[in-house]
């Protein structure tokens, strides 16, 4: 089974992605935020981490940049819903130059999610 | 002594008269003693118009009401506040008054003036007549007004897209349940039913936090060098539906236009937003006009216009002849949520979608509105130098 850890600070948000991925057949972990998340990969790697750009704690870019530096080949895809301080087009692009490999802007419909988290975790196996 | 009083008096008159501060007198009797050169100047209007009579009003106004010099002579205040957009009492003078505002077409231009009126007493302590003086403000309000609308934009923007952040995140846990719950109701159930409806309102709140994402500039777009004059081509059909009959569209593109780097749906927007806000302001229909040219910006121009910078533009021009907008409207009609149409009538993003795209792609937009006659929008979009220059090689 598929192992994907996700890390979002909105709690309502996180458990509902949690919930859809479990339904759609992966073994799913959650961290709250970006330092939780990276700890909880030290311990057990993951096929795919889901990870949201703009969190209190520690920020997005960071949580991609160390994850990176643990893991070169892991699969990283950023979510997003906008941030008061930054473009979200320069976001997304400065996410991938973090090591992200794709993001998705949220709100976004169930089956491009899905899709999206199939299509990442299979080019990675 | 005495034989130096006419020399005195000449002297005095000189001072005035070439004073480079637009300057003016009334005596008692509220009639023009002084009208100086620069006065002239700034109102257009010939001293040997003005001595003598108490038509001081008419360099100013429309119609006959107290210049700031005639409240002085009445020694009061009353009025003021209607009568000025800003007034105070003289921190220089004792029973001074200051007013500043807008006058239009003060010879030939629209012009901020700041007035100074002061009394003159005689020994008694009676007015013997008042000296008004007026400065022409205007490039410096300009600039002030070009400084605070940007702030203004930056600080909406923000908070829009600090909103739509929060906004997105709960769009998208509603959206998730209510699609996984759809997938566990039997199709067509009432319930079936209830979750499609729930989606659909959620749909559509992403689009409303999609459409203050643009204005935040934060929208995720894929710019492409695009030519206007395309764009405005294949939106042709819908445009004609959008507006209606009894609006004609007049199109007017500039051939060999140069291209723009800009998401095409985002230029596409531009077009449908602006042309949505011209049928807006013709119920009774009327005339559109869409028209694009090539066009230089200058360092003079971007003195006027908030958000300009030099350089080499494509212009959108998009005129209608619908209601038009006061000065005080036009300066909110960039702003999220402002409307001036029926409550459900519209968002109140339209224009704020397009101001957001517009400064996203480097560009501004310049806004020239008349009450009854109607209102131009001109979209600058930078030319695309990468080709415009592989477009001059192959000439």
């Amino acid at each position: 089974m598929k192992k994907i850890l996700v890390i979002d600070d909105d709690l309502q948000f996180n458990k509902m992605v949690c919930m859809i991925l479990v339904d759609a057949g992966y073994e799913v972990r959650s961290a709250y935020d970006g330092s939780e998340g990276v700890k909880m990969f030290r311990q057990e790697r993951s096929d795919l981490v889901i990870t949201d750009l703009y969190m209190p704690e520690k920020e997005g870019l960071e949580t991609i940049m160390e994850l990176r530096q643990e893991d070169s080949r892991i699969k990283i895809l950023v979510m997003s819903g906008g941030s008061p301080h930054m473009n979200m087009s320069e976001m997304f692009n400065m996410a991938e130059l973090f090591g992200a490999d794709a993001a998705l802007p949220k709100p976004f419909a169930m089956g491009v999610f899905l899709q999206r988290v199939k299509a990442l975790v299979e080019s990675g196996s | 002594m005495e034989n130096d009083l006419p020399k005195q008096k000449t002297f005095t008159e000189k001072l005035i008269e070439n004073s480079a501060a637009a300057t003016f007198v009334l005596d008692s009797e509220h009639k023009v003693i002084f009208w100086n050169r620069a006065c002239e100047t700034l109102t257009g209007i010939a001293a040997a118009e003005m001595i003598g009579t108490s038509n001081q009003w008419r360099a100013f106004y429309d119609h006959e009401r107290p210049c700031l010099g005639d409240i002085v002579l009445n020694a009061g205040e009353e009025g003021l506040q209607e009568l000025y957009e800003s007034y105070a009492k003289s921190t220089l003078i004792p029973d001074g008054l200051h007013a500043e505002g807008w006058y239009k077409n003060l010879n030939g231009r629209d012009r901020y003036i700041l007035f100074d009126a002061a009394p003159i007493y005689d020994e008694s302590g009676n007015i013997l007549a008042v000296i008004e003086t007026l400065n022409d403000g205007t490039e410096q309000k300009r600039l002030e007004e070009k400084l605070r609308q940007s702030v203004k934009m930056e600080s909406i923007g923000r908070l829009a897209g600090g909103v739509a952040h929060d906004f997105n995140n709960k769009l998208a846990v509603i959206l998730g349940y209510a699609e996984v719950s759809k997938m566990h109701t039997p199709e067509g159930g009432k319930l079936w039913l209830n979750l499609n409806e729930i989606i659909k309102a959620a749909e559509h709140s992403r689009d409303v936090t999609s459409q203050l994402l643009s204005f935040s500039r934060q929208h995720v777009i894929s710019p492409k060098p695009i030519n206007l004059n395309s764009s405005i081509q294949d939106l042709q059909k819908s445009l004609a539906q959008l507006v209606g009959e009894d609006v004609r569209i007049n199109y007017n593109l500039t051939d060999n236009l140069l291209l723009v780097k800009i998401d095409a749906a985002q230029a596409d927007n531009i077009i449908i937003n602006l042309a949505l806000n011209a049928k807006a302001a013709m119920p009774e229909g009327g005339k559109l006009q869409l028209a694009t040219a090539i066009k230089t910006v200058d360092d003079e121009y971007c003195l006027q216009q908030a958000d300009a910078l030099p350089g080499s533009y494509i212009q959108l021009t998009v005129r209608d002849s619908g209601s038009g907008m006061s000065r005080e409207t036009l300066t909110h009609i960039f702003e999220p949520f402002f409307t001036t149409r029926d409550v459900n009538k519209g968002t109140g993003l339209g224009l704020a979608t397009i101001y957001g795209i517009v400064r996203q792609n480097k560009g501004f937009i310049e806004v020239v509105s008349e009450v009854g006659i109607g209102t131009t929008f001109k979209v600058y979009l930078p030319v695309f130098h990468e080709i415009a220059e592989k477009v001059t090689e192959l000439i």
